[in-house]
């Protein structure tokens, strides 16, 4: 997210007041960086509203390509190992869900690493666009085969270069749970939550909240989890409603 | 069993309805063609596929606004239009190679074929194009139901979420992570 998308967004959609249209129209003729990322929002809603027709037409395309050429090259055979995967992590997800009810069924104590293991799940959060270099595309065939120390050192190599890459620094702190080094994997949250609102906001503020619980700094994960579970809106209120539940009724 | 053969105004008027047969079939017929000419130039197997589906995207368009009238095959002529494409990505990456615009043109193309191709504001539109489909199919959607003119509850209930303030954050972040793809593109940053 860049400085100016909030103001852009508001300024697009009708929400400003007079006196800030004027000021926000006096500084996109100072601006050329708000001028060009105003240029940008205009040019996607008119390519959504006038393409409707090609958009269509380039998902039909797609969905042959995909059909057609699955040995075509690496990058479908990535999107087919994530699918198998998906298929796999689904049926365990559903294990996870089933076990996650007969412990609610059954009262007894929750530590700290059993409600991490109830909870830790990535299956719904990881999602990369196609535009990868080579490098990216290794790092993360490594982490689909669960090679995570590997996937985390070509993680780190491209936000060496990459700083800003979102997506990438949350696929480097889920490597780095699954290596135990929950240190970096925090720092690589907070990264994440100390940035303006993106897509993986909330994803981070999740995992940052039971990666304090795997290594029981409780009070921690269990401010996050309030957090959350106050933020109706929020895609983890309900789980963290669950587990600050728990939590709380076991001290 | 006999392999189907569509002539050249039968692609054309099926790609021009979007007929899957026949869409399959021109990619049956002339993929690999146009996979040799990209691979065995700098290119990767992204970028025949983005070549391959900015082609198609160039004749659809001008089948639905003007029409196409062919003056070669079809496979020379989408083989020509790729060629360009390529040339233009190319020189655009300063990866030219001399030998490449050398490789034998098999049709010239209209003055009106060869803007729509060179022209940085349709290159752009396509690079959106392709970004916007990358996108989780619920941002897709809450993007272009927002350009419906509707209000923040009616897109609420369209697209089932369960409050107001969480269909704005989302419209927003959608928004965010599509501008996001499209300013790391590498080839956005050689276009602006």
């Amino acid at each position: 997210m860049t400085n100016h998308s909030r103001q852009i967004d508001r300024y697009l959609s009708g929400e400003m007041n007079s006196e800030e249209v004027t000021s926000f129209e006096l500084e996109l003729k100072l601006n050329a960086q708000l001028s060009r990322e105003l240029s940008l929002s205009v040019e996607i809603d008119q390519m959504i509203v006038e393409d409707e027709d090609v958009l269509d037409f380039r998902k039909q395309l797609q969905a042959i390509h995909q059909k057609k050429a699955p040995s075509l090259n690496r990058t479908i055979k990535l999107r087919e190992i994530g699918r198998r995967s998906y298929h796999i992590a689904a049926g365990i997800a559903a294990l996870i869900m089933i076990s996650g009810l007969l412990y609610l069924l059954i009262p007894k104590d929750y530590s700290n690493e059993r409600l991490f293991s109830m909870y830790y799940s990535t299956e719904k959060v990881l999602n990369v666009s196609r535009s990868a270099d080579n490098q990216l595309v290794e790092a993360l065939f490594k982490y689909q085969q669960r090679e995570f120390a590997d996937a985390s050192r070509l993680f780190e190599a491209i936000l060496r270069e990459d700083e800003a890459n979102i997506v990438i620094r949350f696929y480097s702190g889920i490597a780095y749970i699954e290596t135990q080094n929950y240190s970096e994997a925090i720092a690589a949250f907070k990264k994440i939550l100390e940035g303006e609102e993106n897509l993986y906001t909330e994803h981070a503020g999740w995992f940052l909240g039971l990666t304090y619980l795997r290594i029981d700094e409780t009070d921690k994960a269990l401010e996050l989890f309030r957090g959350i579970m106050n933020d109706g809106d929020n895609y983890y209120s309900r789980q963290a409603e669950d587990i600050t539940f728990k939590l709380t009724k076991r001290n | 069993m006999n392999k189907m053969h569509y002539s050249d105004e039968t692609i054309l008027e099926g790609i021009r309805l979007r007929r899957k047969a026949v869409l399959e079939y021109v990619y049956d017929e002339c993929y690999p063609l146009i996979r040799n000419l990209i691979v065995k130039n700098n290119g990767e197997d992204e970028d025949v596929q983005d070549v391959f589906q900015d082609a198609m995207v160039i004749v659809f368009g001008k089948l639905k606004r003007d029409g196409l009238v062919l003056e070669c095959s079809f496979k020379t002529y989408l083989y020509s239009v790729c060629h360009h494409l390529w040339l233009q990505k190319l020189e655009r990456r300063k990866k030219f190679d001399k030998a490449f615009k050398n490789i034998a043109q098999t049709t010239e193309l209209s003055e009106d074929e060869l803007i729509e191709i060179y022209e940085q504001e349709d290159e752009k539109l396509r690079l959106y194009q392709k970004h916007f489909l990358s996108l989780a199919s619920d941002c897709q959607e809450i993007l272009k139901l927002s350009l419906k003119k509707l209000s923040i509850g009616e897109l609420q209930i369209a697209m089932g979420y369960k409050t107001e303030k969480y269909t704005k954050v989302k419209k927003f972040r959608c928004k965010e992570e599509l501008k996001r793809r499209i300013m790391n593109d590498s080839d956005y940053q050689l276009l602006i």
